[in-house]
């Protein structure tokens, strides 16, 4: 939970948790379409609508080193060209599923919320087809995937006839099984595919796994074996797989680590919010307020997330005009709300970042269950010990938690968290021993994780 | 009341480490010369003070390293009555101290220092801005301010508070607030009622909020003239507080007075006897021995000389640097241990401006009575008017007062 990085605070961090580990699932789609690139040639398309050919196309006619902002152009025009395609070519089942594809890509890399919508239309129009094409089901489950309804991706995984992609239909099973809180079930798929398979995503996915399960050193090694077997020219995907290997860094603490990772993705893909964000967070944690308002002024800029929003207000709370604050918070709460209503189940972690902070704490504690219902993983439990713990529930809090911990989870944030828990209950000795094994997985955890504490009168204390 | 528990041990601070340091004035002959050792405090599950501090020594303009540091020390002054701790919080906050406007967790924090030194003007004015400003940190500034509210002897408008701030707290934090104020405004049967029901369906509450709540609770039913109610609550509270190696002098300090009012100081002298270094309740443990003394027990009567001893130097090293924070505390060591109840009443009659909780006016109706001006004690009378409160403690005394100088 979290005050701000802390599922909270009483600082801005409560949040951050939720919400850094939400950039981590955001992209994570990215990566099942990176593990598609590879074999994409062989049983995609022909290219000239893919999202990988529209890159090859657009760096055929202007070679200019890629950026955020050309990535998104060459997106764009791919999208385009494939409604295009599918409209003069009606027939053709294949080409909506390249646009509900490009669709999904184009909002992980933007953050955009609107292309889910777009490619669920376009998937509507698909059930109408008399004869559907096999990969269907598959671009079904990922845009369900995407938008946080495991049970319907499952389903839709469940309707694949037998001919469709059984690797990409066994990894989009371990995810659903990692994001259900099924963690053996998952690793097993996962240690097949990278045995029998090897793909980069395999690789990613694996070490997004390990590094959760409290083995950031294997995730380590395996986030870099992912890069490494990568070989196709998305520069998306470079950064990406930077990226990652810099939040396994920042989460063992290994700041310095992690800030040239993330500097080395920004190499790949200067102008990418996603990395922005993340040295914006470093840049915080090392004491440059002024930069990392700076840097997330930039970033809203360019884009206006809420979560982004609410990180510059925690800035300005801290600083010199704290009532700037407010506007960026009302701002945030509108967003939210708004995507509340069109995207309950793609926003609803997010939201709970925010309301945790900003919000009442019933409502924060209602969006942390809805939000755990959806996925009842670690990250999502831990929201909600976050968020009982806030609202004066910290016996409850203390039971998920301790339920988490035997779950196999193991990461420097829940025991932070959990020395908080189990400290606002007088437990003396389990908040030392969980305080002791979060600092020993990242120094900085218990700066990194402060949990928001209950509403009460300053006068008690809070022993 | 549990808020003026609290706010009475934030009043006495020690410096000495126990009673055996009933000495003169000691000056080091050097810089250098240790005079005290003392062990490296840390909060459950926190990092040691000393890490906190070279944090914020490092960053000493950053405000989660401020906050961190101030906070941790804060909690030691309380635990500990040591207003070294107090200081050391002050100065974390020192960048900001003065500010008209903070970043809002400062100016809660600073508010709560502020009242920690009987500030309260500067105080509720931090928790006004806080309430007025959109900020998230209003609505336990809200709270905060009922508690003071009620401190100051005004249940309406620590009512309003608690009913306001109630959306945003548990509901055993909602139900303390508004039964401690209704209480206060003479429905303590009503208060008491709900505080109970809220307490059985709070199983897994904070520890901090389930201390509050019980200690309320307690103070609820000895209004009532229910000490076993009192009682169960003072133990239920007592017993988590020590499972959890835990420091409440505010609560223990309490459950002394209801202890005393039983006539039970062995008990109070078993239950005070681990905290020499808390002088709130090195008051209560020293009337405990004076009782045992008077009934025989040489040794906790010389026990009860040696603390009067140390107390005397304590409270005249306070009056000698004109602190005007322990004036209640200062008051009960007249009345009680030393027989002055003129000096006693003189003290109440200062403190009565910000303290006036049921404790305060027993006081000062004891005070009164004692010193044989029971006239003294008329803005007692008239606030009990204007309050409402009804407590059954009170009554033995007012009827005194009333008999000797029926009032207006």
């Amino acid at each position: 939970m979290t005050g701000g990085g802390s599922p909270n605070s009483r600082s801005a961090s409560v949040f951050d948790s939720t919400y850094r580990f939400s950039r981590w699932l955001s992209l994570f789609f990215l990566c099942t379409l990176a593990a598609c690139d590879g074999n994409r040639g062989s049983s995609g398309p022909s290219g000239s609508t893919t999202s990988a050919g529209a890159r090859t196309q657009h760096a055929a006619a202007a070679p200019q080193p890629p950026t955020y902002d050309r990535e998104l152009e060459a997106l764009n025009a791919g999208i385009e060209r494939a409604i295009r395609f599918s409209a003069q070519r009606p027939d053709d089942g294949l080409l909506p599923l390249e646009a509900v594809s490009l669709y999904l890509e184009r909002a992980t890399l933007s953050g955009n919320y609107e292309d889910y919508k777009s490619a669920e239309s376009l998937l509507a129009l698909q059930d109408s087809r008399p004869s559907k094409p096999v990969s269907t089901c598959l671009a079904q489950a990922r845009l369900h995937f995407a938008v946080h309804r495991l049970k319907l991706a499952g389903s839709a995984l469940d309707a694949c006839p037998p001919t469709a992609e059984r690797i990409e239909i066994a990894a989009m099973r371990a995810d659903i099984d990692f994001y259900s809180g099924r963690y053996t079930e998952a690793e097993t798929i996962y240690r097949a595919l990278v045995n029998q398979v090897g793909l980069p995503g395999h690789y990613v996915r694996l070490a997004r796994l390990r590094n959760k399960m409290g083995s950031p050193g294997e995730a380590a090694a395996f986030a870099e074996a992912a890069e490494k077997r990568y070989h196709g020219g998305s520069a998306t995907m470079k950064a990406w797989l930077k990226l990652q290997r810099g939040l396994i860094a920042w989460e063992r603490g290994r700041l310095d680590e992690a800030l040239a990772l993330y500097n080395g993705a920004l190499g790949e893909l200067p102008g990418w919010w996603l990395i922005d964000e993340q040295i914006a967070e470093a840049k915080r944690l090392s004491g440059d307020a002024a930069g990392a308002r700076a840097l997330f002024e930039s970033i809203i800029q360019r884009g206006r997330r809420p979560e982004h929003m609410d990180e510059l207000a925690r800035l300005l709370r801290e600083g010199k005009t704290p009532e700037a604050a407010t506007e960026w918070i009302g701002s945030a709460a509108a967003i939210h709300r708004e995507r509340l209503k069109a995207f309950p189940e793609a926003s609803v972690g997010h939201a709970v970042d925010h309301f945790l902070q900003f919000g009442t704490p019933a409502e924060a504690e209602a969006l942390a269950r809805r939000n755990t219902e959806l996925r009842p993983f670690g990250e999502a439990q831990i929201a909600l010990a976050a968020a009982l713990f806030r609202a004066g529930q910290a016996g409850a809090a203390a039971d998920l938690i301790a339920r988490v911990e035997q779950s196999g989870w193991n990461t420097a944030q829940l025991h932070a968290i959990a020395a908080q828990i189990y400290a606002g209950l007088g437990r003396r000795a389990e908040a030392d021993a969980q305080r002791a094994r979060a600092v020993s997985m990242n120094p900085y955890a218990m700066r990194l994780y402060p949990l928001a504490q209950p509403i009460q009168p300053e006068l008690v204390s809070m022993l | 009341m549990r808020f003026g528990g609290i706010l009475a041990a934030l009043c006495v601070v020690a410096v000495a480490p126990t009673a055996a340091a009933a000495t003169p004035s000691y000056t080091p002959r050097s810089d250098s010369e240790v005079l005290e050792r003392l062990a490296v405090p840390r909060l459950a599950g926190a990092a040691t003070l000393r890490e906190l501090r070279e944090h914020w020594t490092a960053q000493p303009r950053s405000v989660p390293a401020a906050l961190a540091y101030a906070r941790a020390a804060l909690e030691l002054s309380r635990r500990e009555e040591d207003p070294r701790y107090l200081g050391y919080a002050e100065a974390a906050l020192a960048p900001w101290w003065d500010r008209p406007v903070a970043p809002p967790e400062i100016m809660l924090l600073r508010a709560s220092m502020r009242l920690s030194r009987m500030d309260h003007a500067n105080a509720l004015r931090d928790l006004q801005s806080l309430i007025d400003s959109p900020a998230p940190e209003g609505h336990a500034a809200r709270i905060t301010r009922a508690a003071v509210r009620l401190s100051q002897g005004d249940p309406v408008a620590s009512l309003a508070d608690c009913t306001a701030a109630s959306a945003y707290v548990s509901r055993l934090a909602a139900v303390t607030c508004t039964s401690a104020a209704k209480g206060l405004a003479g429905d303590a049967a009503s208060g008491y009622a709900e505080l109970d029901e809220a307490l059985v369906g709070s199983a897994g509450a904070p520890l901090a909020m389930e201390l509050w709540a019980r200690g309320v609770a307690a103070e609820l039913a000895q209004r009532l003239g229910r000490p076993p109610d009192a009682r169960r609550h003072f133990e239920d509270a007592t017993r988590r507080m020590a499972a959890a190696d835990a420091t409440d002098p505010g609560l223990l300090a309490s459950y002394a007075d209801f202890l005393l009012d039983q006539r039970e100081p062995k008990r109070v002298q078993t239950l005070l006897a681990p905290y020499p270094r808390q002088d709130t309740l090195l008051l209560r443990l020293t009337l405990a021995e004076r009782a045992l003394g008077l009934a025989g027990d040489t040794a906790a009567a010389a026990a009860a000389e040696e603390r009067t001893r140390y107390l005397t130097l304590r409270f005249d090293e306070m009056r000698q640097r004109g602190d005007r924070t322990h004036l209640r505390e200062q008051a009960l060591f007249e009345l009680s241990v030393r027989g002055n109840a003129a000096n006693a009443l003189q003290l109440l009659r200062q403190s009565w401006a910000n303290q006036r909780e049921p404790i305060d006016a027993r006081l000062y109706l004891r005070a009164a009575v004692a010193a044989k001006q029971p006239e003294a004690a008329q803005p007692v009378i008239d606030w009990l008017r204007s309050a409402g409160l009804k407590d059954v403690r009170l009554q033995p005394e007012l009827a005194t007062v009333l008999k000797q100088a029926p009032s207006r």
